[in-house]
């Protein structure tokens, strides 16, 4: 009897999972590819998200254009000059390389999957641009890091891999950004809406070469880098895909879906904490979070409608009445004292509805006295789900810049003023052109972008690599204390909200302790051993 | 592996035919002579002269075997013209009585007080305590009683030794103690096999019914060899009542209670926190939130309205709380047919004012056997259950979280009575707690049936036997959440009007989930009993294979218009979603055990059991796990029996065993991909479906080993007045399955995706003590005393770790459980002592400074040391005391743990409210001296970090348990018509002696947001008749 059991033994333990599909499902149904390649996505910038740090807002309360009033990503230690190996924040190196090592494993798998080779085509373009987004991400935080391209198991012997240089890394989103140029399609329609196209792919080789071309990763200057980055962005323009959103509106750039201005963005549909924008960024009247708040410093930074700073003689600046006559998207960005929003004037003054002394939630006042404007949808119930406009992960208005600032570095000034003031000059902005010349020119460049693109993740990496981030970084971020006078009249006058530190070693991340620990051929960024 | 498989089988068909052939042997012993029969009859009573039911009499050295009736009267046939009766009975001391010409013979038989021969239910079967030779301690049900605890696995913490219960939590439904036997062997789970009624893997036994509890045994050795490849962390064998042949006997057991949380936290009032708070801005340099004004008029409460002043933990928690439970059983049989059946009815409310958190359980059970023949035996044992978990849509950490952090300068009420805000969305502690804000009810329904027979088999051999079991279980869980639309006030000061949040929560939302389980487990079993002059044998050979199967659905929608009809199907269609879940297992055994004694001295045990789960790949499936013991009861030597007259029992014993665990998730040898959150596209971004991969798998996944060897004394003297055990154990675990996150660095993309792998290596250790003294001076006085000590160390030996991890911070070489943290040199007094030392970059005076370890003039995580003490603490122990005196009992259980510590950061995570005594002692510009660092909050990056400056011993003594009841004389028993009347007090958690006093000690959670521990105080009466 024994022995007629034990012959059965092998089925009767034989199990199988019930909910989960097997390699060889994954791998033969190009649905069930598609599927796995969906998620990927999740390696784009967005919103916010808990442990993968890829979001923009944190990044700008990391820079002096914002504040993070409760800490979130814990963005306190890039203010204080406190990051270091121990004390991270943002650090993305294990969230990254685990999306890598997905890749990685599409490209082991896809060829023998059997199917539409036009599918399979474009899946590759897709997860080569999300490879790559990671490589780059890595590479504009840690500088070279290991380029592992390979899918590592158990039966691998050695798990260690040493950093390859910026430059390799560089070459290796190039080079991929140009393999998936012929892999995408120019554009999607309904269900596939939002997939990487050829635009993105050139958008983010624009990007990764501005990045490469400039001082931090360029500090000799060579001018072929920076060729290479004003062609990268030529190729984006002359894709003719895309034009800088003409609505009557500036806000809308940010609320439209899919805007004719829209390279690539992240999808959002109220459902996951990543869509929990407007709550996070609303004072506190509306029932916001004011999580994150634009500085006084960056208040300061926007021009006057005739196109001068407010210190700047015959400006027109009123310091009893500091928000008018202020660039139009000043207005658009920006929610202070006065301004019209969901049906009623924002109240920052002491003892106002949006004021750290309001009867409503006012532990979530904003303190620097400003909430965002950009992204805020004013029709949104914000205590009913979360938001529902997506993420902007490239747009046109950043490739204009991009160009302008490359085209400057290579002494064509009249281009990098056509573009500069193509910016400026769309019929919701309508800010006088720069006719600046030299450095004066440079300086505007990198004012377009401060202003044009605050809170999109663009200002924490700019002064890095532009090398100022010792001094923009280190001055405090100031706000407002507005005190409302009998006559309905306000009174203003500023104090620094915090003091701010940057040490040389923050332009560039630490290598996390957690993996200096596990791989002793890793080198530490300098100023972090 | 397939040789292993085949050794296997042939050691135990050796086995079974060795056993035969002794049976053969025997059997033509037994046919010597056929002479003249006799018949003998008589009456068997007890200590009372009542007639004994049931007796079993034998005439000895034959199969000849009858049983008293209901009146305790027997006839018997002998045919031997010198024959011996043996009356035995379970309970009572064995009577033998030499037949010569009488043929009437009444019996009285007395109780066996020693307990000499206490039967002990081992694995797959009973044994003699007095020749166990592992190490098996055992709980006895009507112990367990006096405890007015809901939950079984609280009865037993303090109770037995080697068993380490921690209660981490008093929340009705999830009030348990978690069990660890011996401490920790393994970096894995090292959770306890549960068997109840001899079918492992049945769930938790802790909501079994107490009443229905007959013994609890827990195999801490080799003994658990028996259960193999899940037997490494020992075994807890649970053993419901049966039902006794006799008179009827109807009881009922009734008791109402009150529970009330042992130590909570107390925090600032709403006046001390403004101060706090501006201390906080005032370091940070920014500026002030609250005015002097304000601050006066928190304190003086003149405005309550404006500056509210709430305790939260008054606001969220009352002082008592009911609990009750009735139960009633019904016990009895005849010869032929035995029956226990009961149930109960148990009801435990919340500690929370008007607290949605209730818990009812409802258990079923009927125990029935029939003596079909005199060699067959059936048994149906089937049992019900209703556990009713009400709660609100908040779990209980969510509201003790939301009590910590909620400001006491927010009003619970106003005074006009309007509920106040909360912190953000309505999400006031108070309504949370009442389930204004919605519920979460999870009905689990469980059956759980096994089936057995036991069939003697004397035809062929005398002694051999062939017994099965079948059992069927199904469980069945219903979970339903509302997130509903509820009522919470904002006073708006400017327009001095109470705006409603109702509309403002979100939209209504249903979530509702069905899961049903089903386990099916079978064994049969060859087995062979005897007793020859002075040799006992016992063996069998056994198979069994069990397989589960589970699968489940849920519905979610949202949208609701009014939560009046709380149903998925009228719900909006716009957010909706539907999940499922299955998943199965299977394991296959052989085993068997043989048991040897000569003259009841010396004895041995050889257990062997070879093993397979599904949750390993083809080749490496099964494992063959062994054990031995043996024992030598020096007291039964004639010189001892001599001289050391007073020594009724001395056994030495050892034993040996190897055994597995196979607790990890299952299939890792295989690379899974599971559904998940799956990304948004589309021009409306819709979801669309996305797949992560699983882990990386591991081909050569197989069992984790447990090497255990156990040596040990049991001994008893003035005839079993004073007991005193003794255990000493090591156990070496290896190929624990672990995953190697700590070294393999996270640029292979592995990071959470690599699986276990047999690497790890363990060793613990440790010494167990009993003692017990208990005593009648007369029938109307007895007293007992006792303690038991349990100390154990482990060690690991290989663990994954980071190659570049400083050598003080390795856990190699050291205990499992540990907590690293920075050593703390107190809080600086001045900017001199901060500028004369290495520190955090932003200290200021009033801060914790740390010390440089590693003296590389810089505090870095590196400078962080290793506490090796956790909160699982590494020595428990227990004292009970009890006294019997004209039916007036009392019943004391101290109970404790040393050698553990916990982390409480008391401005970490939720936390915003500072407890009162980090207030009162806080370093001040006017309290320089204070031994607490100036005010900070939760984000500060120097005060909050894991340093041993916060670590607290977690050592206690409490009074775990205290009983005092009156048991009515017979005299008064009797004219009520009742077979026995008794009335109680008793409580739980009594009192406790700790350095932690803010929290209960036996906490785990660092931020100390959790339900807490309670105290149990109740009363009740047992009635039989």
């Amino acid at each position: 009897m024994l022995t007629s059991i034990s012959s059965c033994k092998k089925d009767f333990l034989e199990r199988k999972p019930l909910d989960t599909y097997s390699e060889l499902d994954v791998w033969a149904d190009l649905n069930l590819v598609q599927t796995f390649v969906n998620s990927k996505y999740r390696a784009l910038p967005h919103f916010y998200n808990w442990d993968k740090a890829v979001n923009g807002p944190g990044l700008s309360a990391a820079a002096d254009e914002g504040y993070s009033k409760f800490n979130y990503e814990g963005v306190f230690l890039w203010n204080k000059g406190e990051v270091n190996p121990d004390n991270l924040s943002m650090d993305s190196w294990s969230g990254d390389y685990g999306f890598i090592r997905d890749c990685n494993a599409f490209f082991e798998k896809i060829a023998g999957v059997k199917g539409d080779d036009n599918i399979k085509k474009r899946m590759m373009g897709e997860m080569k641009f999300i490879r790559a987004w990671c490589y780059f991400n890595l590479t504009a935080r840690y500088g070279g890091v290991p380029l592992i391209t390979k899918v590592y198991s158990l039966s691998d012997t050695e798990f260690k891999a040493s950093r390859n240089t910026y430059e390799e890394c560089m070459a290796f989103v190039v080079r991929e950004m140009d393999e998936a140029l012929s892999m995408l399609p120019d554009s999607y329609s309904g269900k596939d809406l939002g997939r990487v196209t050829k635009g993105a792919a050139l958008a983010l080789k624009s990007r990764a070469l501005l990045y490469a071309a400039s001082k931090l990763n360029n500090p000799a200057g060579a001018r072929d880098k920076w060729q290479k980055a004003a062609d990268a962005a030529k190729a984006v323009i002359d894709l003719n895909t895309f034009g800088l959103y003409q609505g009557s509106d500036y806000k809308q750039i940010f609320l439209e879906k899919f805007n004719s201005e829209i390279i690539l963005s992240y999808g959002m549909n109220g459902t996951d904490w990543e869509s929990y924008l407007d709550i996070m960024i609303a004072p506190n009247g509306y029932h916001g979070w004011s999580v994150y708040a634009p500085s006084q410093n960056l208040v300061d930074d926007f021009e006057m409608s005739n196109g001068k700073m407010i210190g700047e003689a015959g400006s027109g600046y009123d310091p009893a009445n500091p928000y008018a006559n202020r660039d139009p998207r000043f207005n658009a960005t920006i929610i202070y004292n006065g301004t019209q929003f969901k049906g009623r004037s924002a109240e920052y003054f002491k003892g106002g509805l949006d004021s750290p002394q309001s009867p409503v939630e006012n532990w979530n006042a904003s303190l620097t006295g400003y909430n965002w404007r950009k992204y805020a949808d004013e029709s949104h119930d914000m205590d009913a789900s979360g938001s529902e406009q997506n993420w902007i992960v490239f747009r046109l208005a950043e490739i204009y810049l991009n160009y302008a600032e490359a085209q400057y570095e290579l002494g064509n000034e009249p281009v990098a003023r056509q573009y500069l003031n193509l910016v400026r000059s769309r019929s919701s902005v309508n800010m006088p052109a720069v006719n600046a010349v030299g450095t004066a020119l440079i300086d505007a460049i990198r004012h377009e972008r401060e202003i044009e693109l605050c809170f999109e993740g663009h200002r924490f990496y700019d002064v890095r690599r532009w090398k100022i981030a010792a001094q923009t970084e280190n001055k405090p971020i100031r706000a407002v204390n507005i005190t409302k006078n009998p006559n309905g009249s306000f009174s203003y006058s500023y104090f620094n909200l915090q003091e701010r530190k940057f040490l040389e070693a923050h332009y560039l991340f630490p290598i996390p302790k957690y993996e200096m620990q596990k791989n002793n051929q890793l080198v530490q960024n300098p100023g972090y051993q | 592996m397939r040789m292993n498989l085949r050794l296997t089988i042939h050691l135990l068909v050796l086995l079974s035919v060795f056993g035969g052939q002794l049976a053969l042997i025997a059997d033509v012993k037994a046919q010597v002579a056929v002479k003249s029969q006799r018949k003998v009859s008589g009456k068997v009573t007890d200590e009372k002269n009542l007639g004994l039911p049931g007796v079993s009499v034998n005439v000895k050295g034959t199969s000849k075997t009858v049983a008293t009736d209901a009146n305790g009267n027997y006839k018997i046939s002998i045919a031997e013209e010198k024959a011996t009766l043996l009356f035995s009975y379970t309970g009572y001391i064995t009577k033998e009585i030499a037949i010569v010409s009488n043929y009437n013979v009444d019996v009285q038989l007395s109780v066996d007080r020693k307990q000499l021969e206490e039967i002990v239910v081992v694995g797959y079967g009973t044994q003699k305590k007095a020749t166990v030779t592992g190490s098996v301690a055992t709980i006895k049900g009507d112990v367990l009683k006096q405890s007015p605890t809901a939950n079984l696995t609280n009865a037993i913490a303090g109770r037995v030794p080697g068993v380490i219960a921690t209660n981490r939590s008093g929340e009705p439904g999830n009030d348990f103690s978690s069990l660890l036997i011996r401490g920790k062997g393994t970096l894995n789970d090292n959770s306890p096999l549960i068997v109840i009624d001899g079918v492992a893997n049945r769930g938790a036994f802790e909501r079994i019914n107490p009443d229905d509890v007959e013994s609890i045994s827990v195999l801490k050795d080799a003994s658990a060899a028996i259960y193999g490849a899940q037997a490494a962390n020992g075994v807890i064998l649970i053993t419901t009542k049966k039902g006794k042949s006799g008179k009827s006997t109807i009881t009922y057991g009734g008791s109402y209670g009150i529970t009330q949380a042992t130590q909570l936290p107390k925090l600032v009032d709403a006046g001390q926190y403004a101060t706090y708070i501006n201390e906080v801005n005032d370091r940070l340099g920014q500026p002030h939130q609250y005015s002097d004004p304000d601050i006066q008029k928190y304190k003086d409460g003149s405005d309550p309205l404006n500056y509210p002043n709430t305790n939260w933990y008054d606001a969220v928690i009352k002082d008592f709380s009911p609990q009750y439970r009735h139960s009633l059983s019904l016990s009895g049989g005849t010869d032929k047919l035995e029956h226990f059946i009961s149930g109960e009815y148990l009801n435990q409310e919340g500690i929370f004012h008007k607290s949605a958190t209730n818990y009812k359980q409802y258990n079923l059970r009927s125990n029935i056997s029939s003596q079909v023949t005199p060699n067959l035996r059936l048994s149906l044992n089937v049992s019900g259950r209703i556990e009713d978990r009400q709660a609100s849509n908040y779990s209980s950490g969510n509201i003790f979280s939301e009590v910590l952090s909620a400001y006491p300068t927010l009003p619970a009420y106003y005074p006009n009575g309007l509920p106040g805000p909360g912190l953000a969305g309505g999400r006031n502690p108070v309504l949370m707690a009442s389930g204004a804000t919605g519920y979460n009810r999870v009905k689990d329904y469980s059956l759980l049936s096994d089936f057995s027979f036991d069939l003697k088999l004397p035809d062929i051999a005398e002694g051999l036997y062939v017994s099965g079991l079948a059992a069927f279980d199904f469980r069945f869980r219903n979970g339903k959440k509302l997130y509903d639309n509820w009522d919470a006030y904002r006073y708006n000061k400017t327009t001095n009007e109470y705006v409603n949040l109702k509309n403002t929560q979100g939209p209504i939302n249903l979530n509702e989930d069905f899961r049903n389980y089903k386990l099916q487990t079978y064994n049969i079993k060859l087995g062979y009993s005897r007793q020859f002059d002075t040799h006992n044998v016992s063996a069998f050979v056994a198979f069994e294979q069990s397989e589960n199967y589970d699968e489940g659905i849920s519905a979610y929608r949202t949208g609701y218009l009014s939560s009046k009809i709380d149903q998925i199907f009228i719900g909006g269609d716009k957010d909706k979603n539907n999940g499922s879940v299955a998943s199965q297992s299977a394991r296959q055994n052989f085993f068997g055990r043989l048991t040897y004694s000569l003259k009841d001295k010396y004895l041995a045990e050889f257990i062997l059991r070879h093993d397979g789960s599904f949750n390993f790949p083809n080749g490496k499936r099964w494992g063959t796990f062994p054990g031995v013991s043996v024992g030598w009861r020096i007291s039964e030597e004639g010189f001892f029996k001599k001289n050391l007259a007073f020594v009724n029992q001395l056994k030495l014993k050892a034993s040996w065993g190897k055994m597995g665990n196979d607790k990890i998730n299952p299939y890792q040898n295989l690379q899974q991909y599971n559904l998940d959150g799956g990304f948004y596209f589309g021009p409306d971004s819709e979801k669309q479906q996305g797949l992560s991969a699983g882990v990386a798998p591991n081909p050569n996944i197989t069992w984790e080993v447990a090497k255990t060897t156990n040596f040990g004394i049991e001994s008893s003297f003035f005839k079993g007045d004073l007991s005193l055990n003794a255990d000493y154990f090591i156990s070496k675990r290896s190929s624990i399955l672990i995953a190697r996150n700590a070294s393999v660095p996270s640029s292979t993309g592995l990071s959470g995706k690599l699986p276990a792998e047999n690497i790890g290596r363990v060793n613990n250790r440790g010494v167990e003590f009993e003692i017990l003294y208990r005593r009648a001076l007369n029938n109307d006085f007895s007293f007992s005393f006792g303690g038991n000590y349990t100390y154990t160390k482990n060690e690991v030996v290989f663990m994954d770790e980071a190659a570049n991890v400083p050598e003080w911070q390795k856990i190699q070489g050291h205990s499992m459980d540990s907590w690293l943290v920075y050593q703390s040199t107190g809080v600086y007094r001045n900017q001199a002592e901060i500028d004369n030392s290495v520190h955090l970059s932003g200290t200021k005076p009033g801060d914790i400074g740390y010390r440089d370890t590693n003296g590389d003039k810089k505090i870095t995580s590196d400078d962080m040391i290793r506490v090796f003490e956790a909160p699982t603490p590494k020595s428990v122990f227990g004292i009970s005391a009890g006294m019997e005196y004209h039916g007036f009992g009392l019943n004391l259980l101290l109970q404790g743990q040393g050698k553990a510590k916990q982390l409480i950061l008391p401005q970490q995570g939720n936390a915003i409210t500072p407890p009162v005594w980090l207030f009162e002692n806080r370093y001040s510009v006017n309290n320089q001296n204070g031994a607490y660092p100036a005010s900070f909050d939760r984000n500060d990056p120097i005060n909050n970090r894991y340093s041993d400056f916060w670590l607290r011993n977690a050592s206690f003594l409490r009074l775990k348990n205290a009983e005092i009841y009156y048991t009515f004389s017979n005299s008064v028993v009797s004219k009520l018509k009742l077979q026995n009347l008794r009335v109680f007090v008793n409580g739980s958690n009594l009192l406790v002696f700790s350095k932690i006093k803010d929290y209960d000690p036996e906490l785990n959670a660092v931020t100390g947001s959790y339900y807490p521990q309670t105290r149990i105080i109740s009363a009740g009466i047992n009635i039989s008749l």
